[in-house]
Protein backbone atom coordinates (compact mmCIF):
# COMPACT_ATOMS: atom_id res chain seq x y z
CA UNK A 1 0.00 0.00 0.00
CA UNK A 2 2.91 2.28 1.37
CA UNK A 3 4.59 1.86 -2.06
CA UNK A 4 1.82 3.49 -3.85
CA UNK A 5 2.56 6.89 -2.24
CA UNK A 6 4.59 9.83 -3.71
CA UNK A 7 5.65 10.96 -0.36
CA UNK A 8 4.72 9.51 2.75
CA UNK A 9 4.66 10.42 6.65
CA UNK A 10 5.38 6.98 8.85
CA UNK A 11 4.55 7.38 12.91
CA UNK A 12 6.11 10.59 12.41
CA UNK A 13 6.56 12.57 16.16
CA UNK A 14 7.99 16.11 15.57
CA UNK A 15 9.33 18.29 18.88
CA UNK A 16 9.41 21.95 18.17
CA UNK A 17 10.82 24.00 21.09
CA UNK A 18 10.98 20.74 22.88
CA UNK A 19 7.18 20.71 23.06
CA UNK A 20 5.77 17.83 20.89
CA UNK A 21 3.71 18.84 17.60
CA UNK A 22 3.50 16.12 15.88
CA UNK A 23 2.24 13.00 17.75
CA UNK A 24 2.54 9.11 15.87
CA UNK A 25 1.52 10.60 12.25
CA UNK A 26 1.09 8.61 9.44
CA UNK A 27 -0.29 9.80 5.95
CA UNK A 28 0.80 9.54 2.50
CA UNK A 29 0.14 11.53 -0.59
CA UNK A 30 -0.61 9.85 -3.85
CA UNK A 31 0.54 11.38 -7.46
CA UNK A 32 -2.05 12.94 -9.47
CA UNK A 33 -4.12 14.06 -7.02
CA UNK A 34 -4.56 17.34 -5.09
CA UNK A 35 -4.97 16.55 -1.43
CA UNK A 36 -5.48 19.39 0.98
CA UNK A 37 -4.16 19.39 4.46
CA UNK A 38 -6.78 21.39 6.68
CA UNK A 39 -7.11 21.77 11.02
CA UNK A 40 -7.07 24.61 13.15
CA UNK A 41 -4.12 26.93 13.34
CA UNK A 42 -1.16 25.23 15.73
CA UNK A 43 -2.45 21.82 14.99
CA UNK A 44 0.90 20.69 12.68
CA UNK A 45 -0.13 21.34 9.47
CA UNK A 46 3.50 23.23 8.58
CA UNK A 47 5.49 21.35 11.13
CA UNK A 48 4.13 18.19 8.91
CA UNK A 49 5.12 20.16 5.67
CA UNK A 50 8.60 20.47 6.73
CA UNK A 51 8.94 17.06 8.52
CA UNK A 52 8.25 15.92 5.20
CA UNK A 53 10.51 17.94 3.52
CA UNK A 54 12.85 17.44 6.23
CA UNK A 55 13.55 21.14 7.44
CA UNK A 56 12.46 19.85 10.67
CA UNK A 57 14.47 16.88 12.56
CA UNK A 58 12.25 13.75 13.91
CA UNK A 59 12.01 12.99 16.87
CA UNK A 60 10.86 9.72 15.85
CA UNK A 61 9.32 7.96 12.21
CA UNK A 62 9.95 8.16 8.73
CA UNK A 63 9.91 9.66 5.90
CA UNK A 64 9.61 8.08 2.44
CA UNK A 65 9.71 9.37 -0.73
CA UNK A 66 8.53 7.55 -3.58
CA UNK A 67 9.26 4.23 -1.23
CA UNK A 68 12.50 5.28 -0.30
CA UNK A 69 13.39 6.38 3.28
CA UNK A 70 14.57 10.14 3.02
CA UNK A 71 14.54 10.72 7.12
CA UNK A 72 18.49 10.86 7.08
CA UNK A 73 18.45 12.90 4.22
CA UNK A 74 18.83 17.22 4.71
CA UNK A 75 16.71 19.26 2.88
CA UNK A 76 19.08 20.63 0.03
CA UNK A 77 20.28 16.70 -0.75
CA UNK A 78 16.14 16.76 -2.23
CA UNK A 79 16.14 19.41 -4.39
CA UNK A 80 14.44 18.86 -7.86
CA UNK A 81 12.54 15.79 -6.21
CA UNK A 82 10.21 18.36 -3.60
CA UNK A 83 9.22 21.33 -4.52
CA UNK A 84 8.24 23.83 -1.96
CA UNK A 85 5.90 26.61 -2.07
CA UNK A 86 6.31 28.66 1.74
CA UNK A 87 3.66 30.19 3.73
CA UNK A 88 3.81 33.94 3.20
CA UNK A 89 7.23 33.45 0.82
CA UNK A 90 9.41 36.85 1.09
CA UNK A 91 11.45 37.83 -2.42
CA UNK A 92 14.26 39.78 -0.82
CA UNK A 93 15.60 41.75 -4.47
CA UNK A 94 14.08 42.87 -7.16
CA UNK A 95 15.31 40.43 -9.80
CA UNK A 96 13.41 40.02 -13.06
CA UNK A 97 10.22 37.35 -12.92
CA UNK A 98 12.52 34.97 -15.68
CA UNK A 99 15.78 35.39 -13.50
CA UNK A 100 13.23 34.41 -10.43
CA UNK A 101 11.74 31.54 -12.64
CA UNK A 102 14.64 30.08 -13.33
CA UNK A 103 16.86 30.32 -10.07
CA UNK A 104 18.17 26.77 -8.96
CA UNK A 105 17.50 25.18 -12.22
CA UNK A 106 20.02 22.98 -13.94
CA UNK A 107 22.87 24.82 -16.06
CA UNK A 108 21.78 23.80 -19.31
CA UNK A 109 20.40 26.52 -21.30
CA UNK A 110 18.17 23.74 -23.57
CA UNK A 111 16.63 22.44 -20.52
CA UNK A 112 16.43 26.22 -18.56
CA UNK A 113 14.91 27.83 -20.89
CA UNK A 114 11.90 24.70 -21.88
CA UNK A 115 10.94 25.00 -17.89
CA UNK A 116 10.70 28.76 -18.30
CA UNK A 117 8.38 28.59 -20.34
CA UNK A 118 6.33 25.94 -19.59
CA UNK A 119 6.08 27.47 -15.84
CA UNK A 120 5.49 31.04 -17.39
CA UNK A 121 2.65 29.60 -19.70
CA UNK A 122 1.31 27.09 -17.21
CA UNK A 123 0.69 30.63 -14.61
CA UNK A 124 -0.23 32.81 -17.49
CA UNK A 125 2.44 35.39 -16.39
CA UNK A 126 4.90 35.39 -19.26
CA UNK A 127 3.49 38.97 -20.04
CA UNK A 128 5.56 39.89 -17.17
CA UNK A 129 8.72 38.20 -17.81
CA UNK A 130 10.93 40.86 -17.75
CA UNK A 131 9.60 43.10 -14.99
CA UNK A 132 11.08 43.27 -11.91
CA UNK A 133 8.70 41.03 -9.48
CA UNK A 134 8.85 43.52 -6.52
CA UNK A 135 7.37 45.96 -8.89
CA UNK A 136 3.94 43.00 -9.24
CA UNK A 137 1.07 43.03 -7.08
CA UNK A 138 0.59 40.39 -4.52
CA UNK A 139 -1.49 38.06 -6.28
CA UNK A 140 1.10 38.39 -9.25
CA UNK A 141 4.38 37.81 -7.15
CA UNK A 142 2.15 34.47 -5.99
CA UNK A 143 2.05 32.89 -9.41
CA UNK A 144 5.99 33.98 -10.24
CA UNK A 145 6.54 32.09 -6.77
CA UNK A 146 4.43 29.31 -8.22
CA UNK A 147 6.15 29.12 -11.63
CA UNK A 148 9.41 28.85 -9.79
CA UNK A 149 8.09 25.56 -8.18
CA UNK A 150 7.13 24.67 -11.41
CA UNK A 151 9.71 24.91 -13.41
CA UNK A 152 11.86 22.49 -11.26
CA UNK A 153 9.29 19.60 -12.35
CA UNK A 154 9.04 18.09 -9.10
CA UNK A 155 6.64 15.12 -8.72
CA UNK A 156 6.03 16.28 -5.45
CA UNK A 157 4.73 19.64 -4.27
CA UNK A 158 3.95 20.98 -0.78
CA UNK A 159 2.20 24.32 -0.54
CA UNK A 160 1.73 25.93 2.92
CA UNK A 161 -1.47 28.42 2.27
CA UNK A 162 -0.64 29.08 -1.26
CA UNK A 163 -3.59 31.00 -1.11
CA UNK A 164 -3.02 33.37 1.73
CA UNK A 165 -3.63 37.32 1.29
CA UNK A 166 -4.98 36.45 -2.36
CA UNK A 167 -8.04 38.21 -3.63
CA UNK A 168 -10.38 35.58 -5.12
CA UNK A 169 -9.76 35.62 -8.70
CA UNK A 170 -6.07 34.94 -7.85
CA UNK A 171 -6.89 32.49 -5.44
CA UNK A 172 -8.49 30.60 -8.13
CA UNK A 173 -5.92 30.88 -10.75
CA UNK A 174 -3.61 29.61 -7.84
CA UNK A 175 -5.66 26.54 -7.39
CA UNK A 176 -6.88 25.66 -10.98
CA UNK A 177 -2.92 25.70 -11.54
CA UNK A 178 -2.73 23.29 -9.64
CA UNK A 179 -5.29 20.97 -10.41
CA UNK A 180 -3.71 21.33 -13.51
CA UNK A 181 -0.38 20.25 -12.21
CA UNK A 182 -1.62 17.36 -10.33
CA UNK A 183 -3.88 16.04 -13.71
CA UNK A 184 -0.09 15.77 -15.53
CA UNK A 185 0.69 13.35 -12.80
CA UNK A 186 1.99 15.64 -9.52
CA UNK A 187 1.71 14.96 -6.47
CA UNK A 188 0.11 18.39 -4.67
CA UNK A 189 0.09 18.76 -1.03
CA UNK A 190 -1.50 21.95 -0.27
CA UNK A 191 -2.25 23.30 3.74
CA UNK A 192 -5.39 24.81 3.58
CA UNK A 193 -7.45 27.12 5.82
CA UNK A 194 -10.02 28.20 3.69
CA UNK A 195 -12.74 24.96 3.95
CA UNK A 196 -14.98 25.82 1.08
CA UNK A 197 -12.06 25.90 -1.23
CA UNK A 198 -10.78 22.80 -0.37
CA UNK A 199 -13.65 21.10 -0.69
CA UNK A 200 -13.65 22.61 -4.42
CA UNK A 201 -10.75 22.14 -5.49
CA UNK A 202 -9.05 18.92 -3.49
CA UNK A 203 -9.16 15.23 -4.78
CA UNK A 204 -8.67 14.50 -0.82
CA UNK A 205 -8.99 16.15 2.37
CA UNK A 206 -6.88 15.22 5.29
CA UNK A 207 -7.88 16.74 8.48
CA UNK A 208 -5.25 17.10 10.82
CA UNK A 209 -5.66 17.83 14.73
CA UNK A 210 -3.55 18.36 17.98
CA UNK A 211 -0.84 16.79 15.97
CA UNK A 212 -2.70 13.46 14.46
CA UNK A 213 -4.75 12.12 12.03
CA UNK A 214 -8.49 13.18 12.39
CA UNK A 215 -9.88 11.92 9.02
CA UNK A 216 -9.28 11.32 5.82
CA UNK A 217 -11.65 11.85 2.97
CA UNK A 218 -12.02 11.48 -0.16
CA UNK A 219 -13.81 13.86 -2.61
CA UNK A 220 -17.04 14.33 -3.02
CA UNK A 221 -16.89 13.18 0.56
CA UNK A 222 -16.76 16.79 2.36
CA UNK A 223 -16.27 17.99 5.63
CA UNK A 224 -19.23 16.33 8.04
CA UNK A 225 -20.58 18.38 10.57
CA UNK A 226 -19.00 16.10 13.18
CA UNK A 227 -15.74 17.44 12.24
CA UNK A 228 -16.68 20.85 11.69
CA UNK A 229 -17.51 20.99 15.53
CA UNK A 230 -14.84 18.84 16.89
CA UNK A 231 -12.02 19.73 14.99
CA UNK A 232 -12.68 23.55 13.92
CA UNK A 233 -15.69 24.49 16.30
CA UNK A 234 -17.98 25.85 13.95
CA UNK A 235 -20.89 24.84 11.82
CA UNK A 236 -21.66 24.16 8.36
CA UNK A 237 -23.48 27.58 8.32
CA UNK A 238 -20.41 29.45 9.33
CA UNK A 239 -18.77 28.17 6.71
CA UNK A 240 -21.42 29.77 3.65
CA UNK B 1 25.89 37.07 -18.75
CA UNK B 2 27.18 39.37 -21.81
CA UNK B 3 26.43 42.32 -19.78
CA UNK B 4 28.52 41.30 -16.70
CA UNK B 5 31.77 40.32 -18.67
CA UNK B 6 31.24 43.88 -20.51
CA UNK B 7 30.74 45.70 -17.61
CA UNK B 8 33.65 43.73 -15.44
CA UNK B 9 35.54 44.22 -18.59
CA UNK B 10 34.87 48.02 -18.32
CA UNK B 11 35.51 47.87 -14.76
CA UNK B 12 39.18 46.48 -15.15
CA UNK B 13 39.99 49.24 -17.81
CA UNK B 14 39.00 51.76 -15.11
CA UNK B 15 41.35 49.67 -12.55
CA UNK B 16 44.04 49.86 -15.47
CA UNK B 17 43.85 53.58 -15.56
CA UNK B 18 43.82 53.77 -11.92
CA UNK B 19 46.94 51.95 -11.28
CA UNK B 20 48.57 54.14 -14.07
CA UNK B 21 48.01 57.35 -12.32
CA UNK B 22 48.78 55.72 -8.64
CA UNK B 23 52.07 54.58 -9.51
CA UNK B 24 52.35 58.03 -11.24
CA UNK B 25 51.29 60.43 -8.14
CA UNK B 26 53.31 61.48 -5.34
CA UNK B 27 56.42 63.61 -4.44
CA UNK B 28 58.60 62.33 -7.26
CA UNK B 29 57.08 63.84 -10.28
CA UNK B 30 56.05 61.07 -13.09
CA UNK B 31 53.64 61.03 -16.35
CA UNK B 32 51.85 57.62 -16.36
CA UNK B 33 53.42 56.42 -18.91
CA UNK B 34 56.29 57.32 -17.42
CA UNK B 35 55.69 55.15 -14.50
CA UNK B 36 54.82 52.28 -16.51
CA UNK B 37 58.00 52.59 -18.35
CA UNK B 38 60.06 52.85 -15.08
CA UNK B 39 58.00 50.10 -13.88
CA UNK B 40 58.31 47.67 -16.82
CA UNK B 41 61.53 48.54 -18.46
CA UNK B 42 63.33 50.83 -15.85
CA UNK B 43 67.05 49.99 -14.87
CA UNK B 44 67.63 48.12 -11.10
CA UNK B 45 69.35 51.55 -10.31
CA UNK B 46 67.32 54.03 -11.38
CA UNK B 47 65.63 55.82 -8.68
CA UNK B 48 62.32 56.51 -10.56
CA UNK B 49 62.38 52.75 -10.92
CA UNK B 50 62.68 52.24 -7.22
CA UNK B 51 60.19 54.33 -6.36
CA UNK B 52 57.49 52.89 -8.56
CA UNK B 53 58.50 49.23 -8.04
CA UNK B 54 59.68 49.34 -4.35
CA UNK B 55 57.30 52.39 -2.93
CA UNK B 56 54.70 52.65 -5.22
CA UNK B 57 53.96 49.54 -6.48
CA UNK B 58 53.12 47.61 -3.61
CA UNK B 59 50.94 50.30 -2.35
CA UNK B 60 49.07 50.24 -5.05
CA UNK B 61 48.67 46.19 -5.29
CA UNK B 62 47.67 46.41 -1.30
CA UNK B 63 44.75 49.32 -2.49
CA UNK B 64 43.83 46.58 -4.78
CA UNK B 65 43.82 43.59 -2.62
CA UNK B 66 42.28 45.28 -0.11
CA UNK B 67 39.64 47.30 -2.45
CA UNK B 68 38.38 43.99 -4.23
CA UNK B 69 38.40 42.86 -0.51
CA UNK B 70 35.89 45.17 0.57
CA UNK B 71 34.02 45.71 -2.42
CA UNK B 72 33.31 41.33 -2.72
CA UNK B 73 32.94 41.51 1.22
CA UNK B 74 29.76 43.97 1.63
CA UNK B 75 28.16 41.52 -1.92
CA UNK B 76 28.62 38.86 -0.62
CA UNK B 77 27.61 40.27 3.09
CA UNK B 78 24.21 42.06 1.87
CA UNK B 79 23.59 38.57 0.16
CA UNK B 80 23.71 36.55 2.77
CA UNK B 81 22.18 38.82 4.96
CA UNK B 82 19.49 39.79 2.88
CA UNK B 83 20.21 43.49 3.67
CA UNK B 84 20.82 45.81 1.38
CA UNK B 85 22.51 48.52 4.20
CA UNK B 86 25.14 45.28 5.90
CA UNK B 87 28.82 45.96 4.99
CA UNK B 88 31.86 44.29 6.44
CA UNK B 89 32.05 45.98 10.02
CA UNK B 90 28.36 44.18 10.61
CA UNK B 91 30.47 41.06 11.66
CA UNK B 92 32.91 42.60 14.03
CA UNK B 93 35.91 41.69 12.72
CA UNK B 94 37.00 45.18 11.42
CA UNK B 95 36.68 46.29 14.98
CA UNK B 96 38.77 43.41 16.14
CA UNK B 97 41.64 44.09 13.76
CA UNK B 98 41.89 47.51 14.62
CA UNK B 99 41.87 46.04 18.96
CA UNK B 100 44.57 44.22 17.82
CA UNK B 101 46.69 46.63 16.32
CA UNK B 102 45.93 49.11 19.01
CA UNK B 103 47.11 47.02 21.28
CA UNK B 104 50.30 46.50 19.49
CA UNK B 105 51.06 50.30 19.43
CA UNK B 106 50.00 50.96 22.78
CA UNK B 107 52.29 47.95 24.49
CA UNK B 108 55.28 49.16 22.06
CA UNK B 109 55.35 46.02 19.99
CA UNK B 110 54.93 48.09 16.90
CA UNK B 111 58.31 50.65 17.71
CA UNK B 112 60.11 47.36 18.37
CA UNK B 113 59.05 45.14 15.65
CA UNK B 114 58.11 46.58 11.86
CA UNK B 115 54.80 43.45 11.47
CA UNK B 116 53.77 44.06 14.81
CA UNK B 117 50.30 45.67 13.78
CA UNK B 118 49.42 43.32 11.20
CA UNK B 119 50.55 40.34 13.32
CA UNK B 120 48.25 41.44 16.39
CA UNK B 121 45.50 42.99 14.14
CA UNK B 122 45.33 39.50 12.41
CA UNK B 123 45.19 37.90 15.75
CA UNK B 124 42.63 40.02 16.92
CA UNK B 125 40.50 39.78 13.75
CA UNK B 126 40.98 35.56 13.69
CA UNK B 127 39.93 35.60 17.75
CA UNK B 128 36.69 37.57 16.18
CA UNK B 129 36.17 35.12 13.59
CA UNK B 130 36.35 32.32 16.47
CA UNK B 131 33.69 33.67 18.78
CA UNK B 132 31.68 34.67 15.95
CA UNK B 133 31.80 31.44 14.11
CA UNK B 134 31.31 29.29 17.92
CA UNK B 135 28.03 31.94 18.40
CA UNK B 136 26.85 31.71 15.01
CA UNK B 137 27.18 28.02 15.27
CA UNK B 138 24.84 25.21 13.28
CA UNK B 139 21.06 26.48 13.67
CA UNK B 140 21.93 29.67 13.82
CA UNK B 141 19.70 32.48 11.89
CA UNK B 142 20.75 35.52 10.29
CA UNK B 143 19.88 37.87 13.13
CA UNK B 144 22.18 35.61 15.74
CA UNK B 145 25.05 36.56 13.50
CA UNK B 146 24.19 39.96 13.06
CA UNK B 147 23.65 40.51 16.48
CA UNK B 148 26.45 38.07 17.57
CA UNK B 149 29.01 40.96 14.92
CA UNK B 150 27.54 43.75 16.47
CA UNK B 151 28.36 42.69 20.40
CA UNK B 152 31.66 41.59 19.00
CA UNK B 153 31.89 44.88 17.54
CA UNK B 154 30.72 47.04 20.56
CA UNK B 155 33.34 44.77 23.01
CA UNK B 156 36.15 45.71 20.21
CA UNK B 157 35.41 49.18 20.08
CA UNK B 158 35.47 49.52 23.79
CA UNK B 159 38.10 47.96 24.07
CA UNK B 160 39.87 50.22 21.92
CA UNK B 161 38.50 53.25 23.80
CA UNK B 162 39.42 52.01 26.77
CA UNK B 163 42.98 51.73 25.68
CA UNK B 164 42.94 54.92 24.34
CA UNK B 165 41.86 56.62 27.57
CA UNK B 166 44.70 54.83 30.04
CA UNK B 167 47.49 55.21 27.72
CA UNK B 168 50.18 57.57 29.24
CA UNK B 169 51.72 58.23 26.09
CA UNK B 170 50.19 61.04 23.75
CA UNK B 171 52.87 59.65 21.07
CA UNK B 172 50.90 56.51 21.11
CA UNK B 173 47.92 57.69 21.20
CA UNK B 174 47.90 59.75 18.30
CA UNK B 175 49.70 56.93 16.43
CA UNK B 176 46.68 54.48 17.57
CA UNK B 177 44.48 57.18 16.32
CA UNK B 178 46.17 57.69 13.01
CA UNK B 179 46.57 54.08 12.35
CA UNK B 180 43.05 54.04 13.16
CA UNK B 181 42.18 56.34 10.01
CA UNK B 182 42.90 53.98 7.35
CA UNK B 183 46.33 54.60 4.92
CA UNK B 184 48.07 52.94 2.51
CA UNK B 185 50.94 55.06 3.27
CA UNK B 186 54.34 52.78 3.63
CA UNK B 187 52.86 49.77 2.26
CA UNK B 188 55.09 47.41 1.43
CA UNK B 189 55.46 43.82 0.11
CA UNK B 190 55.78 42.59 2.91
CA UNK B 191 52.46 43.50 4.29
CA UNK B 192 51.24 41.94 1.19
CA UNK B 193 52.95 38.39 1.33
CA UNK B 194 51.52 38.86 5.05
CA UNK B 195 47.64 39.51 4.12
CA UNK B 196 47.72 38.19 1.03
CA UNK B 197 47.48 34.39 1.74
CA UNK B 198 44.21 35.70 4.15
CA UNK B 199 42.61 37.81 1.23
CA UNK B 200 43.23 35.08 -1.04
CA UNK B 201 41.40 32.41 0.75
CA UNK B 202 38.79 34.76 1.97
CA UNK B 203 37.98 35.94 -1.28
CA UNK B 204 37.86 32.31 -2.38
CA UNK B 205 35.40 30.80 -0.32
CA UNK B 206 32.93 34.33 -0.76
CA UNK B 207 33.34 33.56 -4.54
CA UNK B 208 32.03 29.79 -3.62
CA UNK B 209 29.19 31.29 -2.05
CA UNK B 210 27.37 33.29 -4.93
CA UNK B 211 25.32 30.16 -6.57
CA UNK B 212 24.36 29.78 -2.68
CA UNK B 213 23.72 33.26 -2.03
CA UNK B 214 21.35 33.44 -5.49
CA UNK B 215 19.15 30.82 -3.75
CA UNK B 216 18.87 32.74 -0.84
CA UNK B 217 16.98 35.54 -2.49
CA UNK B 218 13.70 33.19 -1.70
CA UNK B 219 14.94 32.82 2.20
CA UNK B 220 16.78 30.35 3.57
CA UNK B 221 14.06 27.46 4.27
CA UNK B 222 12.60 27.68 0.68
CA UNK B 223 16.70 27.70 -0.51
CA UNK B 224 17.50 24.77 1.01
CA UNK B 225 14.60 22.76 -0.74
CA UNK B 226 16.21 24.11 -3.75
CA UNK B 227 19.64 22.65 -3.00
CA UNK B 228 21.08 25.20 -1.02
CA UNK B 229 23.34 23.85 1.84
CA UNK B 230 22.81 26.69 4.41
CA UNK B 231 25.50 25.45 6.73
CA UNK B 232 27.79 25.38 4.00
CA UNK B 233 27.18 28.71 2.60
CA UNK B 234 27.75 30.41 6.31
CA UNK B 235 30.95 28.90 6.72
CA UNK B 236 31.96 30.03 3.30
CA UNK B 237 30.29 33.51 3.75
CA UNK B 238 31.38 34.83 7.12
CA UNK B 239 34.61 32.91 7.42
CA UNK B 240 35.56 34.24 4.04
CA UNK B 241 34.49 38.20 4.93
CA UNK B 242 35.98 37.17 8.24
CA UNK B 243 39.73 36.23 7.01
CA UNK B 244 39.43 38.77 4.25
CA UNK B 245 38.28 41.65 5.72
CA UNK B 246 40.66 40.80 9.05
CA UNK B 247 43.85 40.86 6.64
CA UNK B 248 43.06 43.66 4.95
CA UNK B 249 42.07 45.98 8.36
CA UNK B 250 45.51 44.40 9.89
CA UNK B 251 47.01 45.88 7.08
CA UNK B 252 45.64 49.45 5.91
CA UNK B 253 43.59 50.15 8.82
CA UNK B 254 39.28 50.60 9.24
CA UNK B 255 38.40 51.92 5.63
CA UNK B 256 35.11 52.49 6.03
CA UNK B 257 31.61 52.75 3.60
CA UNK B 258 33.76 50.78 0.77
CA UNK B 259 31.90 47.44 1.25
CA UNK B 260 28.64 49.63 1.97
CA UNK B 261 28.80 51.70 -0.94
CA UNK B 262 30.44 49.17 -3.94
CA UNK B 263 27.75 46.98 -4.53
CA UNK B 264 25.03 49.66 -4.80
CA UNK B 265 27.25 51.43 -7.58
CA UNK B 266 27.51 47.56 -9.25
CA UNK B 267 23.52 47.07 -9.18
CA UNK B 268 22.30 49.54 -11.91
CA UNK B 269 24.87 47.55 -14.50
CA UNK B 270 24.47 43.86 -13.42
CA UNK B 271 21.31 44.04 -11.71
CA UNK B 272 20.32 42.97 -8.02
CA UNK B 273 21.15 38.87 -8.47
CA UNK B 274 23.11 38.17 -5.46
CA UNK B 275 25.56 36.13 -7.33
CA UNK B 276 26.06 37.68 -10.01
CA UNK B 277 27.52 41.07 -8.47
CA UNK B 278 30.14 39.61 -6.51
CA UNK B 279 32.96 40.06 -8.92
CA UNK B 280 31.99 43.36 -10.44
CA UNK B 281 32.05 44.44 -6.63
CA UNK B 282 35.82 43.13 -6.13
CA UNK B 283 36.84 44.74 -9.30
CA UNK B 284 35.13 47.85 -8.40
CA UNK B 285 36.10 48.32 -4.40
CA UNK B 286 40.03 47.71 -5.90
CA UNK B 287 39.29 50.36 -8.39
CA UNK B 288 37.46 52.97 -5.91
CA UNK B 289 39.94 51.91 -3.34
CA UNK B 290 42.91 53.37 -5.86
CA UNK B 291 40.51 56.28 -6.78
CA UNK B 292 40.61 57.48 -3.26
CA UNK B 293 44.40 56.70 -2.34
CA UNK B 294 45.02 58.92 -5.82
CA UNK B 295 42.64 61.90 -4.06
CA UNK B 296 44.46 61.47 -0.71
CA UNK B 297 47.77 62.17 -2.38
CA UNK B 298 46.71 65.03 -4.88
CA UNK B 299 44.27 66.76 -2.27
CA UNK B 300 46.85 70.05 -0.95
CA UNK B 301 46.57 69.48 2.77
CA UNK B 302 49.52 70.14 5.39
CA UNK B 303 49.99 66.15 6.50
CA UNK B 304 48.21 63.71 3.59
CA UNK B 305 44.79 62.99 4.25
CA UNK B 306 44.04 59.27 5.37
CA UNK B 307 42.24 57.10 3.10
CA UNK B 308 39.45 56.16 5.86
CA UNK B 309 38.74 60.15 6.32
CA UNK B 310 37.97 60.09 2.44
CA UNK B 311 36.15 56.99 2.46
CA UNK B 312 33.93 58.25 4.88
CA UNK B 313 33.51 62.09 3.95
CA UNK B 314 32.14 60.79 0.18
CA UNK B 315 30.65 57.43 1.74
CA UNK B 316 28.25 58.66 4.51
CA UNK B 317 26.57 60.86 2.44
CA UNK B 318 25.86 58.38 -0.51
CA UNK B 319 25.11 55.96 2.36
CA UNK B 320 21.89 58.18 3.22
CA UNK B 321 21.30 58.68 -0.17
CA UNK B 322 20.93 54.58 0.13
CA UNK B 323 18.54 55.03 3.17
CA UNK B 324 16.58 56.90 0.74
CA UNK B 325 16.55 55.11 -2.02
CA UNK B 326 16.40 51.90 -0.61
CA UNK B 327 12.96 52.16 0.71
CA UNK B 328 12.16 53.20 -2.79
CA UNK B 329 13.53 50.21 -4.49
CA UNK B 330 13.04 47.38 -1.79
CA UNK B 331 9.39 48.20 -0.80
Amino acid sequence: MSGSFAIEARALNVEVGGKPVLKELSVGFRAAQVTAIVGPNGAGKTTLLKALLRLLPLASGQVHLAGQDISARQAHQLAGRIGYLEQAPNIYWPLSVEALVTLGLPAAAAARAGALEAALERTEIAEFRHRPVLELSGGERALVLLARVLATEAPVILADEPTLSLDPRHQIAILECFRRQAKAGTCVVLVMHDLLMAEKYADRIVVIDRGGLYKDLTMPLGLDDQTLDEVFGIGRAALA
Amino acid sequence: MTRDLGFSGILLFVLGLALMVELAVGPANLSPLEAMVALVAGADDDPFTMIVREIRLPRALVGIAVGATLGLAGAALQGFLRNPLADPGVIGVSSSAGLGAVIAIYGGFASGFALAIPLFAMTGALLATAVLLALSARQASVLTIILAGIGISTLAVALTSLVINISPDPFAVSDIVMWLLGSLQNRSFTDLWLAGPFILLGCGLMLAGGPGLRLLTFGEETAQTMGLDLVRLRLFVVLGAALAVGASVATVGAVGFVGLIVPHMVRPFVGHDPGRILVPSAIAGAALVLLADICVRTIPATQELKLGVLTGLVGAPFFLYLVVHTRRVMR
